[in-house]
């Protein structure tokens, strides 16, 4: 029997940068993010901002947009990278923690879906997240300009324009219009 | 400028039959569906044998097995085929159960997730029900051993393989254990 051999965080965090790619690890394998749009990723840089703004004013944590490392389980490693993060301040006790990968899953998770996702792999990815510790996951569908939102009791609250989506317990009082979302890109 | 020609549900309906492929109409256009797995098939087939047996005794309306089609919305057509359907007797038109497409929305619409099905898809396709007045969209996830219940309050639950699938007050009293669904190996 030939065992594949897994890979671990500190593998992945010292493999060479390819320019224009994105790796996660799921269960020690390595698995290539696809390429994010434009529009994909003007979303992103929205969410980014609305929230590190929210959070920031009062003093709640640290924002990350993209390109991060959360390792949610290890042996086989599981280190995923959220568009959109986000870790409440007393989780970070000193910057010695932020030089390297996340030891631990996001309070926040923040997926923009793209149109080559596998919804299995959605399916799988809200999951490693929400048994790591991920207390809110959103992800965020720019086809039907919508959001499903998970909390940490179970509850999945899919949102539509018009809804408000909020920031529950990991950044209370956070609250915007889902339409909000997806106002970016040229004025029609 | 050319204008793409939409179908409608009727051009559908008399569209002639192509052995072993299956399409669907999403906004006046064809899409094909994708050739399902073997484990795919059994599953759907345990839930419609199940629901079927239920609703029978009960005289509680029909349930139907993968391949029937029902149309969700007029201009442009949006016509889906479940891999399981279920609809109230008080839903069956008065003239009949109709000889072509279902004209309408199912009562219960069971979709089983395939390896390569897109997660924007499944997105789409269960707020096309829901928009259409279906009451519960049970998505069934065979890797995972999941089942996620989607209903027009657009709460949805996560069902793990533990848990319990119930029919609410479309199959009141139905219930089915989700592991069970996945029980399809009949050497054991």
């Amino acid at each position: 029997m030939t065992a594949t051999k897994l890979m671990t965080a500190e593998d992945l965090w010292m493999m060479p940068e390819a320019p224009g790619k994105q790796f996660e690890l799921v269960n020690g394998e390595l698995v290539e993010m696809p390429t994010a749009s434009l529009y994909h990723n003007l979303i992103v840089s929205l969410i980014g901002r609305l929230i590190e703004s929210f959070a920031a004013d009062r003093d709640l944590g640290f924002t990350f947009v993209d390109g991060v490392s959360f390792v949610l389980r290890r042996n086989p490693d599981d280190v995923r990278g959220p568009d959109v993060s986000f870790l409440v301040k007393d989780r970070v006790t000193s910057l010695e923690m932020l030089l390297k990968p996340w030891e631990g899953a996001p309070d926040l998770a923040v997926e923009i879906i793209s149109p080559s996702d596998r919804a299995t792999d959605i399916h799988d990815k809200i999951k490693a997240y929400q048994a790591a510790g991920t207390r809110l996951t959103w992800i965020v569908w720019p086809d039907t300009r919508s959001v499903t939102s998970y909390d940490a009791r179970g509850t999945i609250s899919e949102l539509q324009s018009g809804d408000v989506l909020d920031g529950g317990e990991v950044l209370p009082g956070f609250a915007v219009n889902v339409a909000r979302l997806f106002e970016v890109g040229p004025t029609p | 400028m050319t204008a793409t020609k939409l179908m409608t549900a009727e051009d559908f309906w008399m569209m002639p039959e192509v052995p072993g492929r299956q399409f669907e109409l999403v906004d006046g256009e064809l899409i094909e569906m994708p050739g399902a797995a073997f484990t795919h098939g059994l599953i759907a087939a345990v839930l419609y044998r199940l629901m079927f047996a239920f609703a029978t005794e009960r005289g509680l309306g029909i349930t139907v097995p993968d391949g029937v089609a029902f149309v969700l919305q007029h201009d442009p057509a949006i016509v889906r085929v479940p891999d399981t359907a279920f609809i109230s007797i008080d839903r069956i038109p008065e003239d009949g159960i109709p000889s072509g497409f279902f004209p309408a929305a199912p009562d219960i619409a069971v979709e089983v997730v395939s390896a390569n099905d897109r997660a924007n898809e499944v997105d789409a396709k269960v707020e096309q029900y829901l928009q259409a007045g279906t009451k519960l969209v049970w998505v069934v996830w065979p890797d995972a051993q999941a089942v996620t219940v989607h209903t027009p309050d657009r709460v949805a639950r996560r069902l793990q393989s533990h848990e319990s699938l119930d029919g609410a007050d479309v199959l009141p009293g139905f219930v089915v254990h989700v592991e069970h669904l996945f029980d399809v190996d009949p050497r054991r």
